[in-house]
């Protein structure tokens, strides 16, 4: 007989009482279901945080985030632990802190140099080591991992990495791709792409969530842009299919240099390769910048053009002449053939804006119902 | 039913007990929304995945029926024959929400699963398990794409998928439903604002008088009361030089039309095509005006998603060199057409948008702008908007639900001893519709730079052909040279291939038949033959 | 695409096929060919659909039927793992990482040796160390085996009582000399032998069984049984000393369907007594088992062993069999798992995640296993020889197992007892005994020329204590004061030949092998220990800032518990590190 795991729904939280216990000395509130670190969150008090990224199932591993609970043996990691009513937790004693900070030397330890991470501008880690003032790292280095670079749009170095898995619930749990996996044991536990494949041979469909993700760039786009601060943010959509994802360019010198997810309703923060890495046409030297005119006496056949070649089929124009040219050809047509001489394809990918004056424009300037997409 | 729309957002399959996927292959296609479902598999929904290629949502699916392609009818005929036979039909729904019952229960009956399991190769204890699990679900929601559509019975395949909601009562509930995935990121939208030749904004048919006046007077102008034709239909009339002049705004039909040479072949007899884009496409090698557009980060705009969601893209970049906003354009093709338009950007169109579409009236620009997404209908301002749909009624007169019944029919064209091979496109996960953008775009390419076809290692085999060589396919059609892949995935006789390669296009093999009802062409259905290839040409970019 | 076919070694299978390749172009061919990822091998397919037959592919199976490629097989290839992955719908990370986590998997990739037929493991626990199990690694391994043998060593296979000790394939070799091994090698001899044992109907005829029937048959109620385990005061025996009748309430208390998981994933160093009892009398830890169900109300039971044990595994393979096919009641289903080689999973918790077919990776509490446990239902979990001792308690009532005990201390203890002793083994004692009671009456004094130096009172988590400190009754609860604790009640005596130092670093060692790799104290705090005190001069402000996070900040005992030793040699043995 097998049994059917339960299944782990959060429980209504409707009319559910809030929590009242106290936090370095303060009481507090929680609300139904929101752990002590959610709690401290809303009510301003920074506990440090690695493994645990919002969204996502906390984890518990890192163990960055210790708490003092009074009358437990041992610390708790408060991005787990949910807090129970008359609770007295610490989160900036002594005892608290201590872990914090060697928990944070212990990593900063193994990070290459034993420094800031050479892989993402504001690390995570070194952000945390900042505020906790941890500065020198006294312990021996351990055996660092080769870099892999075989993926066109992600680097790997995993000498940056803290093994805080939270590429693997990006890969695993958010995305479902299932690539990522944290092989092996103890110090030599490993994070892997399928059977410790190259990155860029394995099943990774690019979707970048770990990128995402990873809190150090142990994991980073290609190219080493995480390290770039980009001028300007714009939150924008994905331009791609149907489902809509909410992106966020980032724009350095009036170039895109990376997209990251936004927490938009159809996506929680999550794309594929295309929204996330698929950007870069737009600056593309093929594109085309001036209006253009087929030049006299040069025959259409079925034969595709090579863009290479589109010169000697076609003349740059202005605007004016190119519009006069284009909409007065029309016009003629409309007023020789009538109508039904007419036909306009407007795009799905067009704006909702486009598209409107687009069949507005066919419908009511050519006559016709001709229009579609 | 009476709509085009989805009746449920993507995320309702957390809530769904099972959910039914047919004819789409989501992690390529909308790799996000599978996401949503991957992650709704992990916590109990099943899935019941339906589709002649094992796709990887197959691993997360309770059930994955591999069907034979083409016989889509035949086995939701199945389905609908067991849970009425069985006496799973909700009885109260169907009396009180639908009409026509009695005609789908007489089609079905020659349907037993006995029957379709050799048409459709799925043993008939599997189908009557489907059946029973999807009927008896307490929420049941079914998602399909284009591998309903695409065939010359396309309509028929989404009314048999209407009519097991309509039977069960799965629809008008969250988790229920009817949820058509999708493809381009403003299809939805294109359609909503009217981007098609039998509907004004808001399904508004151009043939109904009093709404076709609401137009005229909104527009200030007579409207012709006639539909007006399809893509397919409207090649068909450049090449029969009934139309001989076009506007075209970024699509690509020299790529993404069926029997792709005819569709060139009827472009270049056009007298005059103007074409509106970001790069030289293939459309464009046919243009006598080419008018450099705007890519999506250089523009704003509203854009509307699978989920009846209306989102804001907002502008990033400034296009480059001359190139100009796509509105503008519009604009300035319309003054010269004789329309003495004024409008001064999307913010003011979409407030004539909002006149235009009652379903989206109460969505203001401002909130577009603080919120970044609303979900229609959603009529005044300051309403929620409607995830679900259909709760109470249809949008048809009468507000019941039709049972549309469907036979099972064939392909138009069959595969025989001259072209033995199923041929099949679709898209793959790097790549987008015609490869415009994505052949453009460094990483995407990077990742899949070459045109490969789909093809069982058994088939392989017997060609002797090692996966990764060149094979050249041949249709009645056209003929193409790509690299073999090889697919454990695919059935043995049916090859499979994306439509964005110029080098090796597979709409040159694809047959240009419609769907009567739909005019969708059957991209998902021709013959061809297969051998060893040569050399794949180089593409052209 | 370059391929590689695997040569010399053991034959894995016709799939010994190879995934490629480097740089730009090699990935293009390949992904031209192949799309994404390791396409699978159909002949490793349908080798392992063969080696799986009618089993189910249910995720928690993937341990099982692991093991039964690598029995077949002598390793795990990359072709027979990813066959294995498409069989049981399983991604291919998930496979490889539930693989390499254990050490009795080898996992061989593309282009790497298949390791030998044999491979002989030599214990390298602390009591077989101090036995000279060194020297003879380092004399096996210039043997001259050749390319068919290799020689690895292994944490402490369960056999202190008979260090050294090294296991040619699955036959343990007890005092193990290089003429042994040569012996086993030479006679093909790589199976456990299994001992003597009381079988099914020994048992029976003993009066077995008869407590079960008359528990099931209403004769005694579920209330009056747990009462009677309450009052005789029994902890659990696996080292956290819960006592078990209250553990029974709670549990029963849950909502059902409730399942139960035995541990007997004996692998604290030093401890050997869950063997001992399984390879003599299994029946009496089976009923005692099926009493606990029966009273918790128990639907399905994952017995989780060992894999070192093969001689208790094939007893109780063949025992369950006997007494599924003569139920005196009816039974549960019983489940017998096959650990593969981690101490880790002996913590309940990781033990739980093993059973489901996964890493050996602890949960964080809460939720307690009592309330979330096997796929995630409540469960009572217990040590093998908690159970084992129901039945005679039951029997004789409270008031025999309460009677027992010394130095204010009630109950009995299975010590086992190893290291400079005349007598090793496992010794039952009062509880409460002291180790210079223990030594003396029960374990034959020290060996010749060897003086009592210290000792672990509780295997290698335990501490270290001194000989001086001679006197304090051996219990639960009454090491705490001292840093140290009792744990499994493995008694590992050191002389004046051995220092605390190096025996700390042995322990430290094996904790670094063993640590999972979860958490930041244990998994780099382990490490830095090792590093640390492999310099010789220990750096006292550093070890100690280390023992603060990893006790405190560690997820399970683990990590929380490695430092003991180090701390204990500056507690009580300053001398050897001034």
């Amino acid at each position: 007989m097998a049994i059917a795991p339960q299944r782990l729904k959060s429980s209504a939280t409707n009319g559910a009482a809030r929590v009242n216990f106290t936090l370095n000395g303060t009481p507090v509130a929680a609300q139904p279901d929101e752990t002590i670190l959610q709690a401290a969150d809303r009510h301003g008090i920074e506990i440090p945080r690695l493994c645990y990224k919002d969204g996502y199932r906390p984890d518990g591993n890192c163990r960055v985030c210790m708490v003092e609970i009074e009358g437990e043996r041992v610390l708790a990691p408060s991005c787990c632990r949910m807090p129970s009513e008359g609770m007295n937790v610490n989160s900036t004693g002594e005892r608290a802190t201590k872990s914090q900070k060697m928990v944070t030397e212990l990593l900063l330890t193994d990070m290459p140099g034993q420094t800031t991470s050479p892989y993402k501008r504001a690390s995570e880690l070194d952000v945390w080591a900042g505020k906790l003032g941890v500065a020198a790292a006294r312990y021996p280095q351990r055996e660092q991992w080769a870099p892999d670079l075989s993926h066109p749009a992600m680097s790997v170095n995993l000498d940056a990495c803290i093994q805080c898995g939270r590429c693997v619930r990006a890969c695993r749990e958010e995305q479902v791709n299932d690539v990522i996996g944290y092989a092996w044991r103890g110090e030599h536990a490993k994070i892997v792409f399928d059977f410790d494949d190259p990155m860029g041979v394995s099943s990774c469909v690019a979707c970048g969530e770990c990128v995402q993700a990873c809190p150090t760039g142990a994991l980073a786009p290609a190219n080493g842009v995480a390290l770039i601060e980009p001028d300007k943010k714009v939150d924008s959509a994905c331009p791609y299919c149907g489902v809509g994802c909410l992106l966020t360019y980032n724009i350095k010198d009036e170039k895109i240099i990376y997209v990251e997810g936004r927490d938009g309703p159809a996506n929680a923060s999550r794309l594929c390769v295309k929204g996330r890495f698929g950007f870069d046409y737009v600056h593309n030297p093929k594109r085309l910048t001036k209006p253009m005119i087929r030049k006299e006496g040069v025959a259409k056949t079925s034969a595709l053009l090579d863009p290479d070649d589109m010169w000697t089929a076609f003349r740059e124009a202005t605007w004016e002449e190119a519009l006069d040219l284009a909409g007065g050809k029309l016009r003629a047509i409309r007023e020789q053939r009538g109508p039904k001489g007419l036909a306009g394809f407007g795009s799905a990918k067009g704006s909702n804006e486009e598209a409107y004056l687009f069949q507005k424009l066919v419908r009511t300037g050519f006559g016709t119902n001709n229009v579609d997409h | 039913m009476g709509s085009g729309a989805v009746s449920n957002q993507v995320e309702d399959v957390a809530l769904a007990d099972v959910a039914i996927v047919i004819g789409s292959n989501p992690t390529v296609n909308h790799p996000v929304a599978a996401t949503f479902m991957k992650n709704a598999a992990k916590n109990g929904t099943k899935i019941i995945l339906m589709d002649p290629r094992r796709s990887d949502l197959a691993r997360h699916a309770t059930y994955f029926l591999q069907f034979n392609g083409d016989t889509d009818v035949a086995l939701l005929n199945g389905l609908l024959h067991v849970i009425i036979e069985e006496g799973l039909a909700n009885e109260a729904f169907i009396r009180d929400r639908t009409e026509n019952y009695e005609a789908l229960r007489a089609n079905v009956k020659d349907y037993s699963p006995e029957k379709v399991a050799p048409i459709t190769g799925i043993d008939a204890q599997t189908i009557r398990e489907v059946a029973r699990l999807y009927a008896t679900a307490k929420a049941a929601i079914i998602f399909w794409g284009m591998g309903i559509s695409q065939h010359v019975h396309g309509t028929d395949n989404a009314r048999c998928l209407i009519s097991l909601a309509l039977v069960t009562g799965q629809i008008g509930r969250p988790g229920t439903g009817l949820h058509p995935l999708r493809g381009q990121n403003n299809v939805q939208g294109a359609s909503d604002m009217g981007l098609i030749p039998m509907m004004f904004p808001d399904y508004v048919r151009v043939d109904n008088e009093d709404a076709r006046h609401k137009f005229e007077a909104l527009w200030n102008t007579k409207l012709d009361p006639k539909a007006g034709l399809t893509v397919t239909e409207i090649t068909e009339s450049a090449y029969k030089g009934d139309i001989t002049g076009m506007y075209i705004m970024g699509e690509n039909p020299a790529m993404s039309d069926p029997n792709v040479e005819h569709a060139r072949e009827a472009l270049a007899k056009l007298e005059h095509l103007v074409v509106q884009d970001i790069f030289f496409t293939e459309t464009a090698s046919y243009a006598d005006v080419i008018l450099p557009a705007s890519a999506f980060p250089e523009k704003t705009g509203t854009f509307t998603n699978t989920d009846r969601r209306v989102q804001l893209g907002r502008k990033a970049l400034d296009p480059p060199g001359d190139a100009r906003q796509d509105w503008w354009i519009i604009q300035e093709i319309a003054r010269r057409v004789g329309l003495g338009w004024n409008y001064t950007g999307a913010p003011d169109v979409f407030e004539e948008i909002r006149r235009a579409t009652p379903s989206m009236a109460g969505i203001t620009w401002e909130r577009l702008e603080a919120e970044g997404s609303c979900t229609y209908p959603l009529e005044h301002e300051g309403d929620p908007g409607e995830p679900v749909i259909f709760i109470e009624d249809f949008p048809r007169k009468g507000g019941r639900g039709l049972f549309a019944p469907a036979a099972y029919t064939h392909a138009d064209e069959m595969p025989d001893t001259a072209y033995p091979f199923i041929f099949t496109t679709g898209r793959q996960l790097e790549h987008w519709h015609t490869g415009s953008m994505t052949r453009r775009a460094s990483v995407l390419d990077a990742l899949e730079p070459d045109p490969v076809i789909s093809v069982h290692p058994d088939d392989l085999a017997k060609l002797g052909v090692e996966a990764g060589n060149p094979i050249t396919l041949e249709s009645r059609r056209g003929t193409l040279t790509g690299y073999a892949r090889a697919d454990r995935g695919i059935q043995r006789g049916t090859l499979f291939m994306p439509f964005v390669y110029n080098e090796a296009a597979a709409n040159l093999l694809t047959n240009d038949a419609i769907d009567p009802f739909g005019k969708i062409p059957e991209f998902k259905f021709c013959a061809v033959k297969v051998r060893k290839g040569e050399r794949v040409p180089e593409p052209v970019l | 695409m370059e391929t590689i076919d695997i040569t010399g070694g053991v034959p894995l299978g016709q799939a010994a096929r190879k995934m490629p390749v480097a740089g730009d172009e090699g990935r293009r061919k390949k992904r031209r060919g192949q799309g994404k990822g390791r396409p699978v091998d159909p002949v490793a397919l349908e080798e392992v659909r063969a080696l799986l037959g009618d089993e189910p592919r249910r995720r928690d199976l993937l341990i099982e039927h692991l093991h039964k490629i690598q029995d077949r097989y002598r390793a795990i290839s990359a072709a027979h793992l990813n066959a294995l992955a498409e069989e049981m719908r399983l991604a291919p990370a998930e496979v490889f990482e539930v693989a390499t986590f254990y050490h009795h998997f080898d996992v061989v990739k593309d282009g790497e040796a298949a390791p030998p037929a044999v491979t002989v493991r030599v214990c390298d626990g602390l009591s077989c160390e101090m036995a000279g199990a060194q020297n003879l690694l380092a004399m096996l391994r210039n043997g001259g085996y050749g390319e068919g043998v290799r020689v690895i060593t292994a944490p402490c296979v369960g056999r202190c009582d008979t260090a050294p000790v090294a296991v040619v394939n699955q036959n343990p070799l007890d005092h193990a000399t290089v003429a042994d091994v040569d012996a086993a090698l030479e006679s093909k001899a790589l199976t456990a032998a299994v001992p003597a044992y009381t079988g099914y109907d020994a048992y029976v005829a003993g009066g077995g069984y008869a407590l079960l029937k008359a528990c099931v048959a209403g004769e005694r109620t579920a209330d009056d049984v747990i009462a009677t385990m309450e009052n005789a005061g029994l902890r659990g025996l696996g080292g956290a000393g819960f006592p078990a009748g209250r553990k029974w309430k709670i549990v029963r208390s849950e909502s059902a369907p409730r399942l139960m998981a035995v541990n007997i994933d004996e692998g604290e160093p030093g401890t050997f007594k869950d063997r001992f009892y399984l390879e003599r009398d299994p029946h009496r830890f089976l009923e005692g088992m099926l009493i606990a169900a029966w009273a918790v109300g128990i639907a399905e039971i994952y017995v989780y062993l060992r894999d070192e044990y093969a001689a208790a595994r094939a007893i109780l393979t063949a025992e369950i069999a006997a007494l599924q096919a003569h139920a005196p009641v009816p039974l549960p289903p019983i489940h017998l798992r096959r650990g593969a080689g981690a101490y880790i999973c002996g913590e309940e918790s990781a033990m739980i995640e093993s059973i489901e077919g996964k890493k050996g990776m602890p949960r964080l509490r809460p939720p307690y296993v009592a309330q979330v446990g096997v796929f995630g239902r409540p469960t009572l979990e217990h040590n093998m020889e908690t159970l084992y001792w129901v039945r005679e308690i039951v029997e004789r009532g409270a008031e025999w197992f309460a009677s027992q005990g010394r130095n204010g201390r009630k109950g009995l203890r299975s010590f086992s007892v190893s290291g400079r002793v005349q007598k090793p083994g496992v010794h039952l004692a009062p509880a409460g005994i002291t180790i210079r009671e223990l030594i003396d009456e029960y374990a034959g004094g020290m060996l010749p020329g060897h003086t009592f130096y210290g000792y672990f009172p509780g295997g290698a988590s335990g501490g270290i204590l001194p000989a001086s400190m001679d006197d304090i009754p051996l219990d639960f609860d009454t090491l705490n004061k001292y840093g140290c604790f009792i744990g499994s009640a493995a008694i590992i005596v050191l002389s004046d030949k051995d220092t605390a130092k190096s025996a700390a670093l042995n322990m430290l060692r094996f904790f670094h092998d063993e640590s999972c790799g979860q958490c930041t104290p244990c998994r780099v705090g382990t490490a830095k220990a090792v590093a640390l005190m492999e310099r010789g001069d220990w750096d006292k402000e550093l070890l100690t800032d280390l023992s603060t996070v990893m006790m405190d900040a560690s997820i399970c005992g683990l990590g929380q518990a490695a430092p003991n030793p180090y701390l204990c040699v500056y507690k009580y043995f300053p001398h050897e590190v001034s």
